[in-house]
């Protein structure tokens, strides 16, 4: 049974809330079956770390979860939180106004080096 | 006279059962009952029924998967969360019930035998045991657990 689980999130970002909560479920699932589970946020994605961003979001138009609620489940479960360098830059973030919980910075080459590692597998949302 | 279930009696504890012909991790709120001397079958309590509400997918890991203790033997999907079942003993999967995969409802509705969740092949289940709870410390340990959730009964 593989062990390890790359998630990248490239296409979820708080414009598109109703995508929001999925991989943070499936991330939460994994890490509750014991899988070292790494969630890599780029490009746009990267804003779901801004500090008051993911707490106001919701992912539809009943649900009462927001999507931090959601990332925290993942969290709780043991997935670690990885923000794109390149992203941050961009976007304007630093450690001061993302959330606490992101785990330190992991961009391109951190998430390829998992594709190319056999014990690893990915999902990208 | 208590409740009986088979050949046990039943321990009520804050309107949730628990049969005691069996071993209990009130933390894990999972059973364990010898099969034979090194099998054994895990389920969830009545009390993680009760917090549940509703299994909506039961996924166990493979059959063969050697699983240390305090970690997952498979995993609940409830209607807002993903729960995983974690075992207090080391051991190999050796079976699941894969009525409880095609329909998680026989979890609800009877958790201490039709229910069960997996089979566990244990290497010194007369040792193992004794870090589990039984016969009359089965009911102070879900007492406190229950506390511990702020669960104040379950509704019948």
């Amino acid at each position: 049974m593989v062990k390890r689980l790359a998630v990248l999130l490239w296409a979820t970002n708080p414009e598109r809330p109703h995508l929001c909560a999925t991989p943070f479920v499936h991330a939460a699932a994994a890490a509750a079956m014991d899988v070292d589970v790494e969630i890599y946020f780029t490009s746009q994605s990267v804003l779901l770390l801004a500090r008051g961003v993911a707490d106001h979001i919701y992912p539809g138009p009943t649900q009462r979860q927001s999507v931090y609620s959601f990332m925290q489940e993942a969290l709780r479960h043991g997935a670690k939180f990885f923000a794109c360098s390149m992203a941050m830059s961009e976007y304007g973030l630093s450690a001061e106004n993302m959330i606490p919980e992101v785990a330190g910075v992991g961009g391109a080459a951190a998430f390829i080096g998992r594709c190319l590692d056999e014990s690893w597998r990915t999902l990208t949302y | 006279m208590p409740e009986r279930h088979g050949k046990a009696d039943m321990i009520a504890v804050r309107g949730c059962m628990f049969p005691d012909d069996r071993c209990y991790d009130a933390r894990k709120n999972v059973w364990l009952k010898s099969e034979d001397s090194n099998v054994v079958l895990l389920g969830a309590t009545s009390f993680g029924v009760a917090l549940a509400s509703e299994f909506l997918a039961f996924i166990p890991k493979p059959i063969g998967t050697l699983v240390e203790a305090d970690r997952a033997v498979g995993l609940l999907e409830l209607a807002k969360t993903i729960v995983s079942v974690r075992t207090p003993i080391a051991g190999e999967i050796v079976a699941f019930n894969q009525a409880a995969v095609a329909d998680p409802s026989i979890i609800n509705a009877d958790p201490y035998e039709d229910g069960w969740l997996v089979k566990l092949k244990v290497d010194n289940w007369g040792g193992a045991k004794r870090s589990l709870v039984s016969g009359s410390a089965i009911a102070p340990a879900f007492e406190e657990a229950m506390r511990l959730e702020n669960f104040e009964g379950r509704e019948e």
